[in-house]
């Protein structure tokens, strides 16, 4: 039912044993995801889905979710770390101002 | 999504190769005997689908492979699902197949265990993944259910059905999926702790950066006005010192103009100078030659002809010395001769004088004594008569007395005469023997001084002394040989050394392997003895350039020069071979049966262009013509490199300048200043060769003079030889004529002993005839006597006569005796002069004329020609030592000249020299001069270099600012530039990327600040659906667990229509109220999540009756085993009907249930397999009856076996089977 629908990079993120690409995590949207998500599983107010997908299928898509944002956090922290290294290190080679 | 076939091998009793096809999507029964194999199939699709059979030992595999006879050592299961609908998802990479089939199949052995999907082989969990994607649970307990486990689901408590009943949800694996989601969260949210801390840290170090950035900017307005300064400043500069160079510039190149004709100059000086050391060192040569050899030769020779003349000077006094005392001798000798002769005369004259007296006297004596013996015997003949006639007395005894006498008279003149006759034999043979011995000395004499012994002995000595000429001549000669031996021995070595200087100067030119490699070549071409054609030598050798070309062929030869021509690639192995194993250097070889001679040329029009093959001006053999053409075929000499490029490369050819420059055809070129005192190797290649020649031509010269000098030796050896058997056979001739001498001297001893002898006899023949007579007159006296009477005594006449007798005696003594004085005087007389004469005058004349005699005959022709043709040779000598006094003066003056001309060259040279040094300083001069404005240029430029680098580094300027200063002072500007370096120097630490780096890293800021408050929604977000969907699980639950209920209550009662059920869901109260209240709290803190949702139930239960509607509920503890039967399937089919598998196994669900409840469950199971597919065992009729397919296993020889059979054909069997039960 959710092979190919907008949460197939969900599906697939939770289902994938080794880690995630960094393109496909950076170009999902972590909020609409989650709207999608719960959207099918029918417990958000305004859902006008029939038929809730099974447990199971919400659990792994959760953790789909949950992974995309793991992972984004991790690189904007990796990304921020490094900004960072590469100033310091351009005040190392510049020697900086009397502060 | 069902089952479409199952194919079964080797496992359990399904050890053939068995195949389950077709099977119907709604409802199947497998039927069979006990024990035949039913359970095997069962298991056998558990083996595949379910957890049961997972993490298997040895022992279990063992067990699960068919044992029997020829047991197998694998099995495997192959289950082939039909998905029409592609509800499946599929494991990634395995792809669907076209009919929508999936074959899952596992293959185990004693060692493998190995499941594939489509025959690609993945793991166990990927399966399992893909069957929960269908709503089928490997661990779900109700969907295959084996054989006698039915009743475990009704006995089942009650936490462990809520377990299962929450599993047929799903909520087991929510949970699961929760619980890591939220770990996650928490470890994502530590991360963004950290990311606001960094962010803030990144905010602070961009405002430093910030603050830098606004310095900077005033930093850089200074710069830029101390930019605009130093352009100005360095500008100016530039236009100075460009100028300045411009005129060095200028004055370097007069320099060099100038110094290129002292350059040219001073080449033409050495080339000059080269010519006169060349001169020199040939002039030195020769010099040596005269000096070494010439010079000494002469000297010896004059030396030798000085000594051998003066020995003929002293033999030739000698000689004449020897002939004047001869001269003197022979005088004495004359005069002792004439004095001797003078005496002999005398004595002579005397002897004549006194020979007539002493015959005289002689005779008168004899006259005197034969009287007076007369007289005597007279009177002896009387005295005797008177005395023998005494004694007898008569005539008769007288008588007798004198026949006696007479008698012995007679014998006595007998024996007288034969005595005679004996005598005068012997004289005959005497005279005989003397007359042959003076014949013989006759003859001996003529052997002894015969005029042929002295022919011969002329002949002899004339050719001994033509042969000792000859030798000496010959000596001579061979000593002129070995003085031009020596001359060229000194001229070829002289000319070796030319040879080996040249080969020297040639392999200057070149490196050591090759020089060596050519060395090597030659040597081996002898060594070898290779035929004389094979071998030919470097090429530069075999060819001769026009002067003017020499350079361009150089050029275009270079080491191919120096490539040896042979005449076939085998003498190239064969020499290639042998510099391989001698290591001795590298050679290129041109083979001429290899060189390509047919590569066509086209020269251009040369009458049109200035230019000319090279080919044209080389000279060479026509049989060298391909290498030759190989080499220097494809250029073309040209007087201008770059007019005639174009038209060479349009040939596709070389071309090369008369400087050597060269353009090859691909358009490389190659040129610059050639170093033109360094040796060509054509130059040194043509020394070479002639000097070679020369060489060659000397030693050639050398052999022919030894050749001759050989030639001598034999003569000299033959001369001598000859001299040496002539003055042997000459010894012979004169020992012969020794011997002739002394035999002759032995014989004419002996005449004179014969001669001797004769006399002796003579006289003795005198005496005996004498005596002869005395007989005879005695006898005769006798005889008168005898006629006589005889008388006594003298008569008295008779004694007168004898009385006169007496007187006549005594007168005749006296002059007897005075005659006999005489005679005995002069016959002493004689016997004196006789003696004297012959003892001492004609032995002293006889030596004397022997003396003469030699000295004239022996000796004066000889020495009279010796002395000629001493002083003939003497005269030669003197001339000849005149010539060599002569020649040597010449050589000497030679000499003289030739130092003359040695000091003259070396005086030239030390001029060239000097000129050269003066030359040169002034080169020097202009060298450094050159030098001087060079290093001031290279200053120059290099100060140019960096003021235009220094201006490219200041950069663009705005034009109006420039403008602004254009026409400030130098001085003020350099004012206003230290001021503006001051205030720069101020400002030390400027961060010169401040403003870029604020730029950039401030768009970073914010993108990440941007990228964090997303994240911060997001994690929002992510939380309420966490919450929403937890909230979602617990009404799943519910839900799920009242549509059960629901359904359980509706299914139980169809199959008891009597009785009712319900399923009680038990809660926890105070579990939930606190889940309740922590739910209401922040659920990011909660701990409670740990314990999961359904921890507000505790457990389900079953209630039951069946009997009545209301009342007596019973839960399942307190049922019978078919009653909890029923129960179960009526929960699984319960859950069956909420929650859908795709497909359950019953074996033998229906074993212990009677026949009311076995119609209601198949009908049931009838009534769901619209939605699923069953597969069940029975050993009843009821399901056969509602059932679509039907399987029946067969058990044989210990091996199952499963066929489709029809609905009548399983209900017979299982029909006849049942009353065989009964029975
Ligand atoms: N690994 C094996 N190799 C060969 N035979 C085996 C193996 N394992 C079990 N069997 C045989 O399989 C038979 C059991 O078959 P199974 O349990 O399928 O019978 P069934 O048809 O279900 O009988 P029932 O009607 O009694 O339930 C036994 O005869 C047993 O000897
Ligand atoms: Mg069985």
């Amino acid at each position: 039912t959710t092979n190919n629908g907008p949460l197939a990079q969900i599906w697939l993120a939770s289902n994938m044993s080794h880690s995630l690409s960094k393109s496909v995590s950076q170009h999902t949207d972590i909020i609409k995801s989650v709207e999608e998500i719960a959207r099918v599983a029918g417990c958000s107010l305004d859902s006008d889905i029939v038929e809730p997908i099974t447990l199971r299928a919400s659990g792994e898509l959760l953790h789909g979710v949950v992974r995309v944002y793991s992972k984004k956090t991790s690189l904007l922290l990796n990304d921020i770390k490094d900004t960072l290294t590469r100033m310091t290190t351009l005040f190392k080679s510049a020697p900086p101002n009397v502060t | 999504m069902y089952i479409k076939s199952v194919v079964i091998q080797g496992f359990k009793t399904y050890k053939n190769t068995t195949v389950v096809e077709d099977l119907s999507p709604h409802f199947n029964v497998v039927i069979g005997g006990n024990g035949s194999g039913k359970s095997n199939f069962f298991a056998a699709v558990r083996f595949v689908l379910s957890d049961d059979y997972s993490n298997l030992k040895r022992e279990e595999r063992q067990g699960l492979i068919h044992q029997g006879t020829g047991s197998v050592m694998s099995a495997y299961v192959e289950i082939v699902f039909h998905d029409p609908n592609g509800q499946m998802m599929m494991t990634s990479g395995i792809p669907m197949t076209e009919e929508k089939l999936v074959r899952v199949r596992r293959t185990i052995g004693l060692k493998k265990d190995e499941h594939s999907v489509n025959g690609k082989t993945c793991h166990k969990s990927d399966i399992t993944r893909m069957f929960e994607s269908v709503g089928f649970s490997s661990s779900n307990p109700y969907n295959i259910v084996p054989q006698g486990r039915i009743v475990a689901v009704t006995n089942a408590k009650d936490k462990e059905r809520l377990a299962s009943l929450e599993e047929v949800v799903g909520a087991k694996s929510f949970e699961i999926k929760l619980r890591e989601s939220t770990k996650k969260m928490d470890a994502t949210n530590r991360d963004r702790a950290k990311i606001d801390t960094e962010l803030a840290e990144l905010r602070t170090r961009l405002e430093e950066l910030d603050e830098e950035r606004q310095e900077l900017e005033k930093y850089q307005e200074l710069e830029r006005d101390k930019r605009i300064f130093q352009f100005l400043l360095y500008d100016r500069e530039l236009n100075e010192v460009t100028s300045q160079i411009e005129n060095l510039e200028d004055e370097y190149n007069q320099i060099v103009q100038s110094s290129e004709e002292f350059i040219q100059e001073l080449s033409k000086r050495e080339t000059l100078i080269a010519n006169v050391g060349k001169n020199m060192e040939s002039v030195k040569a020769e010099l040596k030659v005269k000096e070494a050899t010439d010079l000494l030769q002469e000297k010896s020779r004059l030396s030798e002809v000085t000594k051998t003349k003066a020995d003929l000077e002293v033999r030739l006094d000698e000689i004449k010395r020897q002939i004047d005392s001869r001269r003197g001798q022979k005088e004495s000798d004359a005069r002792n001769m004439a004095v001797l002769e003078g005496e002999i005369n005398k004595a002579n004259s005397q002897l004549d004088r006194l020979l007539p007296r002493f015959e005289q006297l002689r005779h008168e004596a004899k006259g005197y004594e034969e009287e007076l013996s007369n007289l005597n015997r007279r009177q002896r003949e009387m005295t005797s008569k008177r005395g023998i006639y005494s004694r007898f007395s008569n005539q008769e005894e007288r008588d007798k007395w004198l026949d006696e006498e007479l008698k012995s008279l007679e014998v006595q003149a007998t024996e007288a005469s034969s005595q005679l006759s004996t005598l005068s034999t012997e004289k005959e043979h005497l005279l005989i023997d003397i007359k042959k011995l003076e014949e013989e000395i006759a003859e001996l004499n003529d052997s002894v001084r015969g005029p042929g012994v002295a022919a011969e002995l002329e002949d002899l000595t004339a050719s001994s002394s033509e042969m000792k000429r000859r030798y000496l001549e010959k000596i001579d000669e061979r000593k002129e040989l070995w003085r031009s031996e020596q001359k060229l021995q000194t001229i070829s070595e002289s000319l070796e050394d030319a040879v080996k200087r040249s080969e020297r100067s040639l392999s200057e030119t070149m490196d050591r392997g090759l020089a060596n490699g050519l060395n090597a070549v030659k040597e081996i071409a002898k060594r070898l003895k290779l035929p004389s054609g094979s071998v030919h030598g470097p090429l530069g050798e075999l060819i001769k350039v026009n002067e003017k070309y020499k350079l361009s062929a150089e050029a275009v030869g270079g080491n191919s020069l120096l490539h040896v021509v042979v005449d076939t690639d085998e003498t190239a192995s064969i020499l290639m071979q042998e510099l391989y194993r001698t290591k001795s250097g590298r050679v290129t070889f041109m083979p001429l049966n290899r060189l390509a001679t047919n590569f066509a040329v086209s020269y251009p029009d040369t009458s049109q262009v200035d230019c000319t093959p090279l080919m044209w001006k080389i000279k060479y053999e026509k049989c060298f013509e391909s290498a030759v053409r190989h080499v220097f075929g494809r250029t073309l000499v040209v007087r201008d490199l770059g007019a005639t490029a174009k038209l060479a490369r349009d040939h596709n050819l070389d071309s090369v300048t008369l400087d050597g420059d060269r353009a090859n055809k691909k358009g490389l070129i190659t040129g610059g200043y050639h170093d033109y005192h360094k040796k060509m190797k054509l130059d040194a290649l043509k020394e070479i060769k002639a000097a070679k020649v020369q060489f060659t031509e000397a030693s050639k010269d050398l052999e022919s003079v030894r050749a001759q000098i050989a030639a001598a030796d034999l003569e000299i050896d033959r001369v001598n030889s000859e001299l040496k058997s002539h003055s042997i056979r000459k010894e012979a001739i004169l020992t012969n004529i020794e011997l002739l001498r002394a035999k002759l001297s032995k014989s004419s001893a002996e005449v004179t002993f014969k001669k001797e002898l004769l006399k002796g006899i003579s006289a003795k023949v005198e005496k005996s005839n004498t005596s002869i007579n005395l007989a005879r007159d005695k006898i005769s006296r006798y005889q008168v006597d005898l006629e006589r009477p005889f008388e006594k005594n003298l008569s008295p006449e008779e004694e007168q006569s004898l009385q006169s007798l007496v007187g006549q005696m005594k007168r005749l003594e006296d002059p007897l005796s005075t005659t006999r004085e005489a005679l005995d005087e002069v016959s002493t007389r004689i016997d004196l002069i006789k003696a004297e004469l012959n003892l001492k005058l004609y032995a002293q004349k006889r030596e004397l004329e022997a003396r003469i005699l030699a000295t004239e005959t022996a000796n004066q022709f000889i020495r009279d020609e010796e002395v000629r043709s001493l002083s003939e040779k003497l005269k030669t000598m003197t001339s000849r030592e005149q010539q060599l006094s002569d020649s040597v003066s010449k050589i000497m003056e030679e000499i003289v000249a030739l130092n003359d001309e040695i000091a003259a060259n070396e005086r030239l040279q030390e001029k060239g020299n000097t000129q050269q040094r003066v030359l040169l300083k002034k080169l020097d001069s202009f060298q450094k001069t050159a030098e001087k404005s060079v290093v001031k240029k290279t200053t120059l430029i290099s100060r140019r270099d960096e003021v235009q680098q220094k201006i490219s580094e200041i950069g663009l300027l705005s034009e109006d600012l420039l403008e602004r200063y254009q026409n400030l002072e130098s001085e003020e500007t350099l004012r206003k530039l230290n001021a503006v370096n001051k205030k720069i120097s101020k400002m030390s630490n400027i961060n010169r990327r401040a403003i870029e780096n604020f730029r950039k890293f401030n768009e970073k800021r914010q993108e990440m600040e941007a990228r964090a408050q997303e994240l911060t929604q997001s994690k929002e977000s992510i939380e309420k659906l966490i919450e929403s969907l937890k909230m979602q699980k617990v009404e799943a639950v519910e839900a799920t667990f009242e549509k059960v209920a629901q359904n359980f209550s509706a299914i139980f009662e169809k199959l008891v229509p009597s009785g009712a059920g319900k399923l009680i869901i038990h809660k926890s109260a105070e579990r939930s109220k606190r889940s309740e209240t922590v739910r209401n709290e922040d659920s990011i803190t909660s701990t409670a999540e740990e314990e999961s949702v359904d921890a507000i139930y505790t457990g389900v239960s079953i209630s039951v009756s069946f009997n009545s509607k209301n009342n007596e509920q019973l839960y399942v503890e307190q049922l019978s085993g078919g009653q909890k039967t029923v129960c179960a399937i009526a929960l699984i089919l319960a859950i069956q009907v909420v929650e859908p598998a795709p497909f359950y196994l019953f074996d033998e669900i229906d074993a212990a249930l009677d026949k009311q409840y076995r119609t209601s469950v198949a009908s049931m199971i009838k009534e769901l397999s619209s939605h699923a597919q069953f597969i069940c065992t029975t050993f009843r009729t009821d399901m056969l009856q509602l059932a679509d397919s039907f399987y029946r296993v067969k058990f044989d020889n210990k091996i199952s076996e499963i066929q489709e059979v029809t609905q009548q054909d399983a209900m017979k069997f299982t029909k006849r089977r049942s009353k065989m039960g009964e029975l």
